[in-house]
């Protein structure tokens, strides 16, 4: 047991030490490339006094334009990570990804309709975060039956309200302004890191913290609800109770980042699997490892986004091309998909 | 000796508009028994421990834990006295062994709390108790259906309960495994626990029950030692073939159940 326990803090200690170094190896990378001490400079002269031996323009890239999305990087590819994990523990089934309850085509109808009647990015923020919970409201109150929500309702409910959202969002597309409403609809549902500003980190960042806090609290937890619940019950857990707490946080998390960044697919999914490879299916250890992980990938695939070619690839088409074949092998290597 | 589980007067049916399962049903479990619950296919044994649990709620009547009314308790107040082994469980993930024994602590930890090294301890224990200590470390998918039963047995044990309810937990075991899982229980019930068990082998009662209860059609047709409730006649009433009960001295010095085939 001591040796487990020791093994697994090792294993967190170096995928935060990866993270990182994701972190600075992509504020150093890009069209001017910074030299890493340079880099530790800047970081530092906003606590310390150091005299700045550098151009204003260094620190505004590596301040004002890297650093923050790389800073939304780590929160989305942590949350989203974090949330599949939640999700597919409390859903039994390890192929679920945190957009199972109609998530993301809820917020991709708000945030097409924002682009469509606005053209802010405030109200596509703020229209795709409250059409995102909305869709897993209509999901969750769908799915409700004899005062209780079965696993396999609240999943069958999500490809519903999914499907109608999709249906509502095509509908969207095909009204719009086929010049430039249309390429900014189908920019943002394929996902971007591009927007994100110093400021959206402020408003998010503490939703973030506050709900992957909850997840990681009860985390032990889930290992009785991926038994079954009637099984949870038996031991002692109040089933509702606690799936609403996690519901909630995952939800609120993916609508999040959907929020600041559009639909970025397969982190969900895959990275689970990965921290499932790397310390096992209990949850006290998957859910911080998948966090950790999820982190840094997004940070390194976001990188690879916008430094290959001379204009930006949408981010949620990478994780789409990496994603999908890594998570093709996971299946063929250990069979059942675990 | 104290009523520990007190049924009365109860029914159940899943909604007004199903099936009643079962109705009338009143009896009361004492502390220290080992109570049989027999019956055919069907009868609304694995329904009944459910109710007894506190899973399912009675449509009619009361369940009394303690002589208090099982629907006034929480999930967690009932983990803690009355430990539920279900006739089989798929577990999603390959968890190992140990993780599963521990999560019978679920009930004796606040919301946020996750298992420290004592309730390790006590998963360790309890895998003492029913001998598979040596299964701890290995992955729950790749055990045996007799392996598991018993998981499923040490887990419960885990929530130090004063009850024990197993749902046929010798189902779908081989010979050997059946007599193991019994000769658990036995012990279990020497060292105090109160053990309510749905059972499909009458055979089985004979062996260790002190109380047995025959379910058939929705009501309760006889309850006694096992002595008075097993018998020709009510074997006959409950699987509608011809059982002989005879009594074997021999050093077995027991009643048995010999199923005859010309009837």
């Amino acid at each position: 047991m001591e040796n487990r326990g020791m093994g697994i803090s090792k294993v967190h200690l170096s995928l935060l030490c990866l993270v990182s170094l994701a972190v600075f190896g992509s504020l150093a990378l890009g069209r001017i490339e910074v030299p890493p001490v340079v880099i530790l400079k800047i970081l530092l002269s906003k606590m310390l006094p150091i005299t700045q031996s550098w151009s204003d323009t260094i620190d505004s890239v590596i301040m004002d334009v890297r650093l923050p999305r790389i800073m939304a990087g780590v929160l989305v590819g942590a949350g989203l990570s974090i949330s599949g994990a939640s999700f597919q523990g409390v859903f039994r089934n390890p192929l679920v990804s945190p957009h199972i309850l109609g998530v993301a085509s809820g917020a991709g109808f708000g945030a097409a309709v924002a682009i469509l009647l606005f053209n802010k990015i405030l109200f596509t923020q703020l229209l795709s975060f409250v059409f995102g919970l909305a869709a897993v409201g209509a999901t969750y109150s769908l799915s409700r039956v004899y005062k209780m929500t079965p696993v396999l309702m609240m999943v069958l409910s999500g490809i519903v309200v999914g499907s109608l959202f999709s249906a509502l969002t095509s509908f969207m597309k095909y009204i719009a302004d086929p010049m430039n409403k249309m390429p900014a609809i189908v920019f943002w549902l394929l996902g971007s890191l591009n927007h994100v500003t110093g400021e959206d980190l402020w408003i998010v960042g503490p939703v973030f913290a506050l709900c992957i806090g909850l997840l990681l609290a009860v985390r032990w937890r889930i290992n009785l609800l991926a038994m079954g619940e009637e099984d949870a019950r038996a031991l002692g857990v109040n089933t509702e109770q606690l799936k609403l707490i996690i519901i909630i946080s995952a939800t609120v998390i993916t609508a999040s980042s959907v929020c600041i960044s559009g639909i970025i697919g397969w982190i969900g999914i895959v990275i689970p699997h990965i921290g499932r490879l790397v310390v096992g299916p209990d949850h006290k250890h998957l859910l911080p490892a998948s966090m950790l992980i999820g982190a840094a990938y997004l940070v390194i695939v976001d990188t690879i986004a916008r430094t290959v070619l001379v204009t930006e690839i949408p981010i949620g088409i990478l994780t789409a091309i990496i994603g999908a074949p890594v998570f093709a092998y996971l299946l063929r290597k250990n069979k059942a998909g675990m | 000796m104290a009523p520990m589980i007190e049924i009365k007067n109860a029914g159940f049916r899943y909604s007004s508009k199903s099936d009643v399962i079962f109705s009338n049903v009143t009896f009361t479990v004492a502390s220290g028994e080992v109570f049989f619950l027999i019956g055919p296919n069907g009868a609304g044994k694995s329904t009944m421990l459910k109710c007894l649990s506190g899973l399912l709620p009675t449509s009619t009547g009361t369940v009394q834990l303690n002589s208090r009314d099982i629907r006034r308790l929480s999930a967690t107040a009932v983990a803690q006295k009355v430990g539920f082994v279900p006739q089989s469980l798929i577990s999603a993930f390959p968890f190992l062994v140990r993780d599963i024994v521990v999560m019978g602590r679920a009930a004796r930890l606040g919301l946020l709390a996750s298992p420290r090294k004592k309730d390790m301890m006590q998963a360790e224990e309890s895998m003492a108790r029913v001998g598979i200590l040596s299964l701890a470390n290995r992955r729950c998918n790749q055990i045996s259906g007799g392996e598991w039963q018993l998981v499923l047995i040490a887990r419960a044990l885990t929530q130090s309960p004063a009850i024990l309810l197993l749902d046929e937990p010798t189902s779908h075991l081989d010979l050997g495994n059946q007599i193991k899982t019994l000769m658990v229980i036995q012990q279990l019930a020497a060292e105090g626990l109160t053990i309510v068990m749905a059972s499909h082998f009458p055979d089985h009662a004979f062996l260790n029950a002190s109380k047995v209860a025959i379910l058939k059609d929705g009501g309760l047709i006889n309850i006694g030692s096992p002595d008075e409730a097993i018998t020709e006649q009510s074997l006959k009433a409950i699987y509608g073939v011809k059982v002989s009960v005879r009594y074997i001295g021999n050093g077995i010095n027991r009643k048995v159940c010999i199923p005859v085939l010309n009837n």
